[in-house]
């Protein structure tokens, strides 16, 4: 490989990266994390703190698509048939459960977090953690849910 | 073009230099609050801002019997990949001995703190404080 082949390439990758909206990815990912992605915090008590930052090219309805696709995927890790989810902290200790998460902006780009706890039967108010992935499936990930 | 590297630093530095840390005297009541959460706590006494710094187990003694503003201070915290800073405060009465939680909610573009009670007997391990908010914030942090 030639000198400037070596340099163009990573270079052409990184381009194509920044023109691109914020993918479904782990933001944890030194590759492409820097450009947004998806977060987790555990705490306070059994809730999981579940976030999606999105970059400048990404509208709010896919990053709410991807929050709560996440707060799915983490359920089924979890084993958890149900789960409740909740806009704010507040509305978690009061219990007042929510079907999606508006997303608002911060400095200009699209980011959510929510609050999640884990159910194992349904009850009012509870999101179906196979209903979530199965409806959000295609539109996430392009395929059926696993 | 190293001053502008430094400059901001120095700032910071004399910040945390000026800003007392709590000590609670002795016969007075106090309360304790997690600061597990991100960001410096601080609370207001006599009109002044003062740090919080934990003890071993994440907990950080607070004057109880009265309002007590409460705050946190996040500078360049990367919240969801998206550099931001702010320093939202609230208030509450601590009771002695009991343990308190702070967190901040951050939302289109606004960032308010909030502070319940610990409550080991609820799932979240919090409990709402009915005094949270009902009297007015003191000392600005900046």
């Amino acid at each position: 490989m030639s000198n400037r082949i070596r340099i163009a390439a990573p270079l052409l990758a990184l381009m194509g990266l920044v023109g691109c909206a914020t993918g479904y990815q782990d933001m944890s990912n030194p590759l492409v994390g820097w450009t947004g992605g998806y977060w987790e915090d555990k705490g306070p008590g059994e809730l999981v703190k579940v976030g999606f930052a999105g970059n400048g090219m990404i509208t709010r309805d896919k990053v709410g698509t991807y929050l709560l696709f996440r707060c799915a995927e983490i359920a089924q890790r979890e084993r958890k048939a149900y789960f409740a989810l909740y806009r704010s902290l507040p509305e978690a200790v009061v219990d007042k459960r929510s079907p999606e998460k508006m997303v608002t902006t911060v400095t200009g780009k699209p980011t959510a977090y929510a609050y999640i706890l884990f159910f194992d039967d349904a009850a009012p108010g509870l999101l179906s953690t196979a209903d979530v992935l199965k409806r959000l499936a295609p539109e996430v990930t392009g395929g059926p849910a696993k | 073009m190293k001053l502008v590297y430094l400059l901001p630093a120095a700032v910071l530095l004399a910040g945390c230099a000026v800003t007392p840390v709590y000590q609670a005297l002795p016969n007075v009541e106090t309360a304790k609050l997690n600061t597990k959460s991100a960001g410096n706590k601080w609370i207001c006494v006599a009109g002044r801002v003062q740090r919080l710094v934990p003890d071993s187990t994440g907990y950080a003694e607070i004057p109880a019997g009265k309002p007590l503003t409460i705050g946190v201070s996040y500078n360049n915290y990367v919240y969801g990949g998206v550099s931001t800073s702010c320093n939202p405060r609230s208030t509450i009465v601590p009771v002695a001995g009991q343990r308190y939680y702070i967190d901040f909610e951050i939302e289109a573009e606004r960032c308010s703190a909030v502070i319940f009670k610990e409550d080991s007997r609820t799932r979240t391990g919090l409990a709402w404080d009915l005094t949270f908010g009902m009297t007015p914030a003191e000392c600005a942090f900046r």
